[in-house]
């Protein structure tokens, strides 16, 4: 989807908005600029995803994934994600999130992977699957840091929705995402999609 | 090969006041639908609903968490007869309160059908994201859009986006 300049901000006009679009068009996405690149669906239960040989993409300035997810097993409702296939501890993450209950923020810094997304585990009802929509942003920058923003859910007896960030400390360009659960696999069916984004 | 992704399927801008939109007969060759309401009703801040394939039985269910000027709550439920977003009205003839329904792999027979959703009330000053599911295996071939009391005013527009999926 395309990135919209904001004509009007409260910043340039001294203008109080109660709207996040502050006076602009709706965000519509934009038919004619993303691409589908890749996509995975599991047709038997994997340990981890990889997208790899991204920069080849490097006319696209961000790239995207949408998922949709479970695990095969009770305790594997942690999903991380790593670039590169570095397992350093060079990763942070963020979240907001709410569970039903309140809700709530939470940080991490020093990781092995960037972490906060959470998916229906194999206890839960049959055919229940997670989903989550993820950016790359500027994936090919060699002055930035790596940074990854995502929104997941899913609704189960442990129900999750959250906007989460993760940061890779690495200036190098992203050449490989691996989407991983911290234990056991990923479910048949599971099907993950790589956008790029102009 | 990158192939463009979204697909505009349907756009329907009401030229007059109604209780709800129907997209039907929807086409099952894409990946994601992507649903885009800019509305208002003429019954004050109602929420917005969304029935499939004309089910109202007690199978949806959701978790929202929702942002105002001065406090957060988050909540979950199931048993309820359709997907509400519940911050998501808007009164009067001046558009721009989007929602945005994301809803995944619609076509799988494999799959309950879950939903990540953004809406958002400017006269309420809220922000919520919410995760539902509806509860069936069963491909969405129709979706109903209505707002939880009153009518949609004349004007409100509602865009149904799919997305390619690989073959």
């Amino acid at each position: 989807m395309s990135v919209k300049s904001l004509s009007s901000s409260s910043l340039t006009n001294n203008v109080f908005y109660r709207s996040l679009l502050v006076g602009n068009d709706p965000f519509i996405p934009f038919t004619a600029a993303d691409d589908l690149l890749a996509e995975v669906t599991l047709t038997s239960s994997a340990s981890s995803v990889t997208f790899s040989g991204l920069g080849a993409y490097s006319d696209y300035k961000h790239l995207q994934i949408r998922m949709v997810s479970r695990s095969t097993s009770t305790s594997g409702n942690n999903v991380g994600f790593r670039m590169n296939g570095d397992t350093g501890s060079n990763y942070a993450s963020h979240r907001l999130y709410g569970n039903g209950s309140g809700v709530f923020p939470s940080s991490a810094s020093s990781i092995d992977k960037a972490l906060y997304y959470l998916q229906p585990i194999s206890s839960d009802d049959t055919g229940n699957f997670g989903s989550g929509i993820i950016d790359l942003l500027d994936f090919s920058s060699t002055s930035k840091t790596a940074t990854l923003r995502w929104m997941y859910g899913f609704q189960t007896t442990n129900s999750h929705v959250g906007l989460c960030s993760g940061l890779w400390n690495n200036t190098a360009a992203v050449t490989s995402l691996e989407i991983a659960p911290f234990s056991d696999n990923f479910a048949i069916g599971s099907r993950f999609s790589l956008v790029g984004i102009r | 090969m990158p192939t463009p992704l979204y697909h505009v399927l349907e756009t329907v801008t009401l030229t007059s006041s109604a209780s709800s939109v129907t997209f039907s007969s929807i086409d099952q060759s894409y990946g994601d639908l992507i649903l885009t309401v800019d509305a208002a009703n003429d019954a004050g801040k109602r929420p917005t609903d969304l029935n499939f394939n004309s089910d109202t039985g007690s199978n949806y269910s959701y978790v929202y968490a929702l942002g105002y000027s001065s406090f957060a709550l988050s909540s979950s439920n199931t048993s309820q007869g359709r997907i509400r977003l519940v911050e998501s009205g808007r009164t009067g003839t001046t558009f721009g309160t989007l929602l945005l329904f994301n809803i995944m792999d619609y076509a799988a027979t494999d799959k309950h059908k879950s939903v990540l959703a953004r809406g958002n009330s400017d006269s309420r000053q809220a922000v919520g994201m919410e995760a539902h599911r509806w509860a069936s295996t069963a491909a969405i071939t129709s979706l109903d859009v209505k707002p939880s009391s009153g009518n949609f005013i004349a004007g409100s527009t509602f865009t149904l986006y799919a997305t390619t999926k690989a073959v």
